[in-house]
């Protein structure tokens, strides 16, 4: 199987498997205080060890982040955890975050939602015309979920600085993959999460700058997801910056080669893009048939269009970058991953030409 | 699990009488590409009968499985009984379709019955002269 879906989960690293079971089988107390048993003590070890790793990663004090069960839990508790008033953030984000907007402003919550240019980029001219005296928090993601355009967060981070409005940053897409530090990013919260990064599902952190407190999501005594916590901070070890490379240069190989065939479009920015995330639209044809054709010979990706699974809306990032619903019918994201080896990117392109080859054959439309 | 049944993937995955027949005498077409799904039928009648079918669809997998479908229920069959195909035919002889399928992407029927109709103007017009 060719797994080219990376972008809505990843594969667990055999590494990450083990560390789990460990805390899973032999080191599976939990400490819920300083006095805890001793054997329990061992999860106060990993909690501590995985936020130092973190904290190197992101440039923050291990001891200014919280555990949460991921992407999700981590935009909520943000967004939820600001006092009542007005929120910036933008068209393209997460549904964690959309939808949370949408449910505030119900609740009496005066929320922007910033436009972006046809490569996906946040106007941060428009940033600075929105933000307003009773602007609590300004929520931007790192890079892009469907087309991996990664947004300029230091010239952000400024702006949101010289207003004092908390900057938020959903990093879920590109951490590890590009450098986030929040100290030169002026970055108050960010949120990671670890299925992205061959970590297990259910965990991830969320950034907290001191002195920042959030109203708390949930209340009481947590028993942390502390096999998890161990597989993420595993995980993030063993992710080395030549990983990027080699999907940087598989993502080129890929424009280049998809580029050769008629009537196609690639989506996103031509300069700052995650390593590993590809959005192609091929005209005349409906990508559901493409996935499932490719799916016929064991590639795995996704569509990005409108016939599946969202009803028959057309994905709301391209919708933002001033796409019709036309355009998006024929998109595909392509997700690479360490995994992905050169042999089947070419049996990918091979596969991709034939099917689209096919596809088009079989349409009314030729162009 | 696919959303769809084993036989909406079979005819996906070996459309019958797939493209445009070249000599054909009436063709249909239904669908737009905003919504995704177009879809052309191409029929060949001789006695009131169609002896040929083609066809040309852009969609999804249930798009080109219903066209698929409906051109091997309308083939051989004589004009009026062809018009009495419907949606409900092609999705019931492929065991079923999902329900926002149902109608967005089952036009094949429609589009048939617009080649026939097609078909009789012209002869109707044929006969008159």
């Amino acid at each position: 199987m060719i797994y080219l879906d990376n972008t809505t989960t990843t594969k667990v690293d055999d590494k990450v498997l083990q560390e789990i079971e460990i805390y899973q089988k032999e080191k599976y107390g939990v400490a819920i205080s300083d006095y805890s048993p001793e054997f329990s003590m061992s999860s106060k070890k990993v909690m501590d060890a995985t936020q130092k790793i973190i904290s190197e990663k992101i440039n923050s004090n291990p001891d200014e982040m919280i555990f949460t069960s991921g992407q999700t839990e981590g935009n909520n508790y943000v967004l939820k955890g600001v006092p009542k008033g007005h929120i910036i953030t933008t068209k393209i984000e997460h549904s964690s975050i959309l939808k949370t907007c949408k449910s505030l402003e119900k609740q009496g919550y005066d929320v922007t939602y910033l436009d972006v240019n046809e490569e996906g980029n946040v106007d941060l001219n428009q940033l600075k015309e929105s933000l307003r005296k009773d602007t609590v928090l300004v929520s931007i993601q790192h890079a892009n979920q469907e087309v991996g355009t990664v947004q300029n967060i230091k010239e952000a981070g400024k702006v949101c600085k010289d207003h004092q409005a908390l900057f938020h940053v959903d990093a879920s897409h590109s951490f590890l993959r590009v450098p986030i530090d929040v100290e030169k990013m002026n970055i108050d919260l960010l949120t990671i999460t670890s299925h992205l990064i061959h970590g297990p599902k259910g965990i991830g952190a969320l950034y907290i700058r001191k002195p920042i407190r959030l109203k708390p999501l949930i209340q009481g005594t947590r028993i942390h997801n502390i096999p998890g916590i161990a597989g993420f901070g595993k995980a993030i070890e063993l992710w080395k910056d030549k990983d990027n490379k080699k999907m940087r240069k598989q993502r080129e190989k890929l424009i280049k080669e998809i580029g050769k065939i008629p009537n196609t479009v690639i989506f996103g920015s031509t300069e700052g893009s995650l390593p590993d995330v590809l959005s192609v639209n091929f005209k005349f044809i409906e990508g559901e048939s493409i996935v499932l054709y490719l799916g016929m010979e064991d590639i795995v990706l996704s569509t990005g269009s409108a016939c599946a699974g969202r009803g028959l809306k057309p994905s709301h990032v391209l919708e933002a970058m001033g796409y019709g619903e036309e355009d998006s019918h024929g998109s595909i994201r392509i997700g690479l991953s360490r995994y992905i080896e050169n042999e089947d990117i070419d049996i990918f392109l091979k596969e991709l030409k034939e099917v689209v080859n096919r596809l088009r054959d079989m349409s009314p439309i030729k162009g | 699990m696919s959303i769809y049944t084993e036989k909406v993937l079979e005819h996906f995955k070996n459309p019958r009488n797939q493209g445009k027949i070249k000599d054909y005498d009436s063709f249909g077409e239904k669908g737009n590409p905003v919504c995704g799904d177009v879809m052309h039928i191409y029929i060949k009648v001789e006695n009131d009968k169609i002896v040929d079918i083609g066809w040309e669809t852009m969609g999804c997998a249930a798009a080109i499985a219903t066209t698929s479908m409906l051109s091997e229920l309308a083939k051989g069959k004589s004009l009026d009984e062809a018009m009495k195909l419907t949606k409900q035919d092609v999705s019931d002889e492929l065991e079923g379709l999902p329900p926002v399928k149902m109608h967005c992407s089952n036009l094949a029927a429609e589009a048939l019955h617009e080649a026939i109709k097609k078909y009789r103007e012209k002869n109707k017009k044929k006969k008159t002269k």
